[in-house]
């Protein structure tokens, strides 16, 4: 066991809306976000996308700010998110001296880069910013509109980002550095990435279908999330009251391959093992899982693997929400993160969209929309190269 | 088939970056995966890209290209069948 | 909570300078290129060229220090990786830009994979089969500084002993003109834009071979200057140092006057009157560029002399046999990281 963390405030935004609020009521309405693409400018506009519904002009005007062409997409939807997760927690600019910021990306300012990299041999000053914007400018652009945080960080780690970045906060907190550490990830669409993806092979052309037998990939999504993460001398001195706790983590490396989940699932195993060991809490403990569950072949039979091991035949109920927003990456640890805390408020198993068999060898999620006291969550995030981390979310009900 | 055998050999050992490899080195019979080049996945959707770039030939999922992939004498009759450039 | 002691057991590099040697510190190699490229070790006493063949030059160069830190150390495994890149494999993340200026349409899988900024950290695991903690820090100038934060945190948690540590960086032509466009490198008077590689072991057992003692790190916003001092006198306090016991300063000054002011205005507030160093006209000017300081830093301690090489003339440390240097780095005359090495 260690000391309390405590999550205060969170902000998110995906394909299933902008908020905590659309978020719910798309969750259990089991309305996916995932459709055709329209922001994005790519030729693949047979492959479904995740979108924030929002261009940039009008992320620009829910903002507030004065548009900015430098302003990267990841930018606006991190900003979104960041002044819901602020907000909520009652953290205004005169009180950021004391907060500090650990976000993370992957793509960054890509958006911006891919629209201009074949003129960058002869373009201006300003292009040439948006072709050197890296993912620590990412943090600084999403930061800028709030003030002054004590200290900034940007973690990047692919697919596992976000989780990472929380893992960072989480030991920011335990070793005494900061009272407040809002932590998070953000994250849009971009060529660069679907067509990565897209080489690989492993985009679905339907809707994805984690955990089925049939599903044959996953699809890109995008979006932020922030948690602000909080000691309990800081929650007591503000006088706020927690939504929930982060009450144990784990990182490990699965070491197998940069694209690809080892057949017996080691670091995702390793990952959960360790987070429940932080947490002090059994494998029956549990009472759902928040699956990385991307819905490609190969991730979930190995993810079923490491679930099998680390909960024997008492699985309990798991589920894969990328089936909502499509995979939305660098920010996938903290949005799924934010579904798990609205599940344990609100007392739902959040459904896996598109499931219909079983495959072989597997687990079978959640389908049917359910009612469920929950008390402890366990939530899955594994990227390339096998850095795999799981993160418990626990509600202490009076 | 002899020319195009030995055009293969030289696009796997240019896409795969096999640069301590020589075409003579590859037995057209052999199997190209599991065996002494040491290829992966990976390797697996280059070669589908090699296909598509230098053949015109659109492979839609590693499984299909397994069957092709089989040795370097079934991709080239393969190739030989469905080129279109 | 008890409060391990951290030391750097060895440290190596790839850049500008002699392979995995510190002939520089006797004989310097200095150039007037405003770009450079890392000096090649010999591959093949580290990797099997098989395994390499699809690894860019950063991954290549990140795993020949690594693995030269791992053999040195005898640690086969550490209990972490920590890496801080801020760009990543730029060549790959360009072949695959100018692949889609040309078509979206057969884009080859391997620019894609190792793209990603974690693809280092990964490999390092990969190629030596280590479970442990691994993650990757991205965040501009500080991206190696707060991968040493992390360690540190995690020690001080009692939930890593040993961790590789190391800052790598990669340039092109290309992102080179652009960076020199938005002014961050290649300006008149400044020094080369270069690439590194720099791998060190963290350990919290102290062994005859350590070179120094990691006796604080700290990071945070140059718009709190006050908060700096008391992070500094934090720092000293806990190390049993005064200020006049911090043997010289080592900035990242690089010749760019604005980044030089921000240096100097930061010493002015935290050790108005130490003797200075510097070390990016040795080893270039790239965002990892901190760990090399780190690294030269550690070497001196470890042979108890400050070569000429390192001073900075406007304030030299001449003649000091050092026992303390207090590392200062910022990062876009926004956030800063400071780090106090002492010796053993």
């Amino acid at each position: 066991m260690i000391e309390p963390i405590y999550i205060t405030g969170a902000g998110v935004v995906s394909a299933i809306g902008v908020g905590k609020e659309q978020t719910l009521s798309a969750l259990n309405a089991g309305t996916t976000g995932i459709g055709t693409m329209t922001y994005l400018d790519s030729c693949h506009r047979d492959i479904p996308v995740g979108e924030v519904k929002l261009s940039n002009d009008e992320m620009v005007q829910m903002l507030g700010v004065d548009n900015d062409p430098l302003f990267t997409r990841t930018a606006l939807l991190g900003r979104l998110a960041l002044r819901e997760a602020l907000d909520q927690a009652g953290l205004t600019r005169d009180r950021l001296t004391d907060v500090h910021l650990v976000s993370s990306t992957t793509v960054g300012g890509m958006d911006l880069r891919e629209q201009n990299h074949a003129q960058e041999k002869t373009c201006d000053r300003l292009h040439a910013l948006m072709g050197t914007h890296s993912c620590g400018n990412s943090t600084q652009m999403i930061a800028a509109q709030f003030g002054q945080f004590a200290s900034l960080s940007t973690v990047s780690t692919a697919c596992s980002s976000a989780t990472n970045a929380v893992i960072t906060g989480a030991n920011m907190l335990r070793c005494g550095l900061a009272d407040i550490v809002v932590v998070g990830g953000s994250e849009c669409l971009s060529r660069f990435h679907l067509n990565g993806f897209n080489a690989l092979m492993i985009l679905d052309r339907q809707q994805c279908r984690p955990f089925d037998r049939d599903r044959a990939g996953l699809n890109l999504g995008e979006g932020a999330a922030y948690l602000v993460l909080e000691s309990a001398r800081s929650v007591e001195e503000r006088g706020v009251t927690p939504l929930c706790r982060l009450a144990g983590y784990g990182n490990a490396c699965d070491a197998f391959h940069q694209t690809a989940s080892s057949p017996d699932g080691e670091g995702a195993y390793l990952a959960m093992s360790q987070a429940l060991e932080m947490a002090g809490m059994k494998p029956g403990d549990i009472d759902y899982v928040n699956a990385h569950g991307t819905g490609t072949p190969n991730n979930d039979l190995s993810e079923s693997q490491a679930i099998k091991r680390l909960f024997g035949s008492d699985i309990p109920p798991v589920s894969s929400t990328k089936s909502f927003t499509g995979h939305t990456t660098s920010a996938s640890g903290t949005i799924e993160a934010v579904f798990c805390l609205l599940a344990l408020q609100h007392h739902f198993l959040p459904v896996n969209l598109n499931w219909h068999n079983a495959m072989d060898d597997g687990i079978i999620p959640v389908i049917e929309p359910r009612q469920a006291d929950l008390r402890n969550i366990l939530s899955n995030a594994f990227g390339f190269g096998g850095n795999d981390s799981s993160l418990i979310f626990t509600i202490d009900h009076a | 088939m002899e020319e195009l055998i030995q055009e293969l050999k030289e696009g796997i050992i240019e896409v795969l970056n096999l640069d301590d490899v020589t075409p003579d080195d590859i037995d057209a019979d052999a199997p190209l995966f599991g065996g002494d080049l040491g290829l992966d996945s990976i390797d697996a959707l280059e070669l589908i890209v090699l296909m598509d770039k230098k053949y015109g030939i659109k492979l839609k999922d590693p499984s299909e290209g397994k069957k092709v992939f089989l040795s370097v004498a079934t991709m080239a009759k393969f190739v030989s069948e469905n080129r279109t450039k | 909570m008890s409060q391990p002691n951290m030391y750097i057991q060895a440290a190596e590099q790839l850049s500008i300078q002699q392979p995995l040697s510190q002939q520089w510190m006797s004989e310097p190699v200095l150039t007037d290129h405003l770009l450079t490229t890392a000096m090649a070790p010999n591959y093949r006493d580290f990797i099997d060229p098989r395994e390499a063949r699809r690894m860019g030059g950063l991954i290549k160069r990140a795993l020949v220090t690594t693995l030269k830190v791992l053999r040195d150390t005898g640690i086969e495994h550490p209990d972490a990786f920590i890496t801080g890149t801020s760009i990543g494999s730029l060549v790959y993340t360009e072949r695959l830009l100018d692949a889609l200026d040309e078509s979206e349409e057969a884009i080859s899988p391997t620019y894609f994979m190792q793209s990603p900024h974690n693809t280092v950290g990964s490999a390092l695991a990969i190629f030596t089969h280590s479970h442990g903690y691994n993650t990757t820090y991205s965040h501009g100038a500080c991206s190696f500084d707060w991968a040493v934060m992390d360690a540190w945190m995690q020690m001080r948690l009692g939930k890593i002993h040993t961790a590789l540590v190391g800052g790598y960086e990669e340039m092109t032509q290309n992102c080179f003109e652009l960076l020199q466009k938005a002014g961050y490198v290649g300006q008149p008077g400044m020094v080369p834009c270069a690439e590194m590689s720099m791998s060190m072991m963290l350990n919290t057992q102290c062994s005859d071979n350590c070179l120094c003692q990691l006796s604080g790190v700290a990071m945070g916003n140059l718009a709190y200057r006050e908060r700096m001092r008391q992070q500094l006198a934090q720092m000293l306090e806990a190390a049993h140092l005064s200020t006049t016991g911090v043997s010289a300063v080592m900035t990242g000054k690089n010749g760019n006057p604005d980044n030089d002011a921000c240096y100097d205005g930061i010493v002015a507030d935290l050790l108005p009157d130490a003797p200075l160093l510097r070390y990016k006209h040795l080893f270039g000017e790239n965002y990892t560029a901190s760990a090399m300081g780190v690294y030269a830093a550690a070497h001196c301690l470890a042979q108890g002399r400050i070569p000429d090489c390192l001073h900075d003339n406007n304030r030299p440390a001449r003649c000091i046999k050092p026992s303390a240097i207090l590392l200062v780095n910022q990062m876009d005359q926004q956030e800063y990281s400071l780090m106090l090495l002492t010796k053993i």
